[in-house]
């Protein structure tokens, strides 16, 4: 045990103070931060844009009694001008754009925007929807309805319960939120098999390929060189979660504020936006809490992170161990890696249709995929029964990964520049000490 | 005995790569374990570092059944080595160290006079990718010693030396022996075997086929022969000896080869006779080359001769 430890710190140290970690470590949230800030402002001033729309509404038949209200980028006014006199207004620049309101040969009224320049379709979806609810709502007025009533029915929102019947008992289910958390653990816990997995095979072929295992070997047990660097770089891992766990955190009550403020700026003063944010607000508000299982989710991820990347290191520690060269892993690694791949390919699909069906059930069960695809279930409750069994084969899984690479990785270190099959590895294993 | 073997067996899949490996290193001196390539010498080296385990047979470390805390007391150079390459010099070093379960202060100490005998004291900080390659052998070197064992296994120890280092090397393997430490040394270079080694075992195809004291070895295999420098005429055959000429740096030197029972006191007596000025006669030491050559060549004779 001393030595695995031994192993483990080294992995660790050496790890933690390349200067490629303490870059990658600090980066890599920022850039991912800048990236989702970017789409998200673009988002936001797609909607706002900074220009305010100055629009002069010729109203020739006096179809609206009052005035339109403006929103963030457009703003009405009402004035009298004859046709011929449009373009001499538009050119002086004060007004974007007129809007003209006349009777159609049918008697019916007719809008029509002049610019002189081409509108974009989002704006002038923009102002016919805006137009659509005035009209609208003046037709309602006309037959007699209340503003009141027009008003409060436009705040009216349902809130879609969906209701598990099981056993007799009847239970709440905010699947959505819970399928979001559970897709977001999933894929946390696919991205650490995947970078670290990785690094547990580098570090193998390092080793291997410096020609410094002879030397290990002949001080500490090949499995314990195995568990320590699996150990270590798990280590590294975690360390990094934590680092950017405390960025995160750190940086969420600035860029809240932030976020908020360029919200706040952008969106204020429009009903519309104002009801949905009310509706957002209420669907992410802390409901959800008390039927999604939190402590039960946190628990059950640290397992399937623990166990999946045991079962997967192991298998990439064998692979390691086994080639010469980074070129000669490609081959081996696609069949663990297809898995993998899978796994969170098919549980995106599984979130929006068929959480319990059979396949699902038997991919849950495989070491292989369990870990990504349990994640995704266990919001959407699963039966004790078929958790518990999910992760005893998870757990035989790894014991088995763990023996099976023990034993490739013993021979494998020691054998240098043979061309590697399929059938060499069977021979690794079967190989005795 | 700080080593001995009794009955080592090991198999590859069907390869027999030794069989029944009986050997005795004697404490405090320096074992030389020779053969051609692949005759198994790296695989019994790493059954006796625990690397991999034998078949049948055993192994005992001075008298008792060799365990895992005498593989502490072992120290190692293999054949193929290396360092960590980003990781300092220093740092690595005590990391080594700690594996063998050495104190901290003991290993430092170590270290420091060895970078010191070696000239390496201020690279130690440094990561091994900006040694030299003599440099990141002598690392290499101090990685097998610095817990100071009581053995010491050189595998080809020589192999990438330039001369200079190999002769610094040679000198510190010298002045390990004479602390008392042992070392089985294996190695292709036979003139260094000569000048190193007291006892030596060689195998072949995983077997021993020729094993004892250095001197007594080739004590064994010098035969009736003699080296002659002379001057004026060039001594000529005649019915008590034969003259060769053999590859050797001096000139008028030959080989003298007298038939069956001759004594050297006829041989000078005829050769005076001749009119030849003797400067020097000696008998001429088997080479290892030549008794290494000859034992693998015997052997494989048997072998045939067997089939």
């Amino acid at each position: 045990m001393h030595k695995i430890l031994l192993i483990a710190q080294r992995e660790f140290l050496t790890r933690v103070r390349k200067k490629s970690f303490i870059l990658m470590t600090l980066l890599s949230p920022l850039l991912i931060l800048l990236f989702y800030g970017v789409i998200f402002y673009l988002n936001i001033k797609n909607q706002n844009p900074d220009q305010l729309r100055k629009v002069l509404v010729v109203d020739d038949i006096h179809y609206f009694k009052q005035t339109i209200p403006s929103e963030a980028a457009i703003a009405f006014d009402f004035g009298k001008l004859n046709k011929h006199q449009f373009e001499n207004e538009l050119v002086n620049e004060y007004y974007d754009l007129i809007l003209n309101v006349c009777k159609d040969i049918n008697g019916n009224a007719e809008f029509s925007l002049y610019s002189i320049e081409n509108v974009g379709f989002m704006l002038k979806e923009q102002i016919a929807r805006i137009l659509s609810e005035q009209v609208q709502q003046k037709t309602l007025i006309e037959n007699g309805i209340a503003p009141e009533l027009i008003y409060n029915v436009k705040q009216m929102h349902i809130d879609l319960k969906s209701i598990l019947i099981k056993d007799h008992n009847a239970t709440a289910n905010h699947s959505e939120m819970g399928a979001l958390i559970g897709f977001i653990l999933a894929f946390v816990i696919y991205i650490f098999i995947f970078l670290y997995g990785v690094q547990v095979m580098r570090g193998a072929i390092e080793e291997k390929s410096s020609r410094i295992v002879e030397i290990l070997v002949s001080s500490v047990k090949a499995t314990d060189l195995m568990y320590g660097k699996i150990i270590g770089i798990a280590a590294v891992g975690i360390t990094q979660f934590m680092i950017w766990i405390i960025l995160g955190l750190g940086l969420m009550g600035p860029l809240s504020g932030l976020i908020g403020q360029m919200v706040d700026t952008h969106l204020s003063g429009t009903i519309q936006d104002n009801a949905q944010i009310q509706h957002l607000s209420q669907n992410i508000g802390m409901e959800w809490l008390n039927e999604v299982n939190l402590p039960l989710i946190f628990v059950l991820f640290i397992c399937y992170f623990i166990g999946g990347y045991l079962f997967y290191g192991a298998l990439f520690a064998a692979i390691g161990a086994a080639v010469d060269n980074d070129t000669d892993t490609q081959q081996f690694m696609m069949p663990i890696t297809m898995p993998l791949v899978f796994s969170l390919i098919y549980s995106q699909s599984m979130i929006g249709t068929n959480p319990d069906g059979l396949l699902t059930s038997f991919l849950s069960m495989l070491p292989f995929t369990s870990p990504v695809i349990m994640m995704v279930r266990i919001p959407y409750g699963v039966p004790t029964i078929e958790l518990v069994s999910s992760l005893l084969c998870l757990a035989a899984g790894f014991m088995l990964s763990v023996w099976f690479a023990s034993k490739i990785y013993r021979v494998g270190l020691l054998n240098y520049g043979n061309k590697l099959t399929y059938k060499s590895f069977w021979k690794m294993f079967r190989q005795k000490e | 005995m700080i080593l001995e073997t009794r009955k080592i067996n090991k198999q590859f899949q069907t390869k027999l790569v030794l069989n029944d490996i009986n050997l005795s290193v004697p404490k405090g001196s320096i074992f030389g374990l020779l053969g051609p390539n692949g005759a198994g010498k790296t695989t019994f080296i790493r059954i006796l570092t625990k690397i991999i385990a034998a078949d049948s047979g055993q192994v005992l470390f001075d008298g008792h059944p060799l365990s895992m805390e005498d593989i502490f007391k072992m120290g190692y150079l293999p054949e193929e080595r290396g360092l960590y390459k980003k990781m300092g010099v220093e740092e690595q070093l005590l990391f080594f160290a700690a594996l063998k379960n050495t104190p901290l202060k003991k290993a430092k100490d170590s270290i420091a006079s060895w970078a010191k005998k070696f000239d390496l004291l201020n690279v130690l900080h440094k990561p091994a990718e900006e040694l030299s390659k003599g440099m990141q052998q002598k690392v290499q070197f101090m990685a097998a010693l610095i817990h100071e064992p009581k053995l010491l296994i050189l595998d080809e120890p020589f192999s990438g030396f330039d001369p200079i280092h190999a002769q610094l090397l040679l000198d510190e393997i010298l002045a390990l022996k004479a602390n008392g430490t042992s070392i089985i040394l294996s190695s292709h270079r036979m003139e260094t075997v000569e000048q190193l080694c007291d006892h030596l075992a060689l195998i072949n195809k995983g077997k021993v086929i020729l094993s004892g004291e250095l001197k007594q070895i080739q004590k064994n295999h010098s035969k009736n022969e003699w080296e002659l420098e002379f001057e004026g005429p060039i001594p000529q055959n005649n019915a008590n000896f034969q003259i060769h000429e053999f590859n050797t740096p001096k000139t008028n030197c030959v080989l003298i080869k007298p038939l069956s029972d001759i004594s050297l006191n006829q041989v000078l007596i005829e050769l005076i006779n001749q009119g030849v000025q003797i400067k020097n006669i000696k008998k001429q030491k088997a080479s290892m080359a030549s008794i290494f050559i000859e034992a693998v060549a015997e052997n494989k004779q048997k072998l045939n001769q067997h089939a």
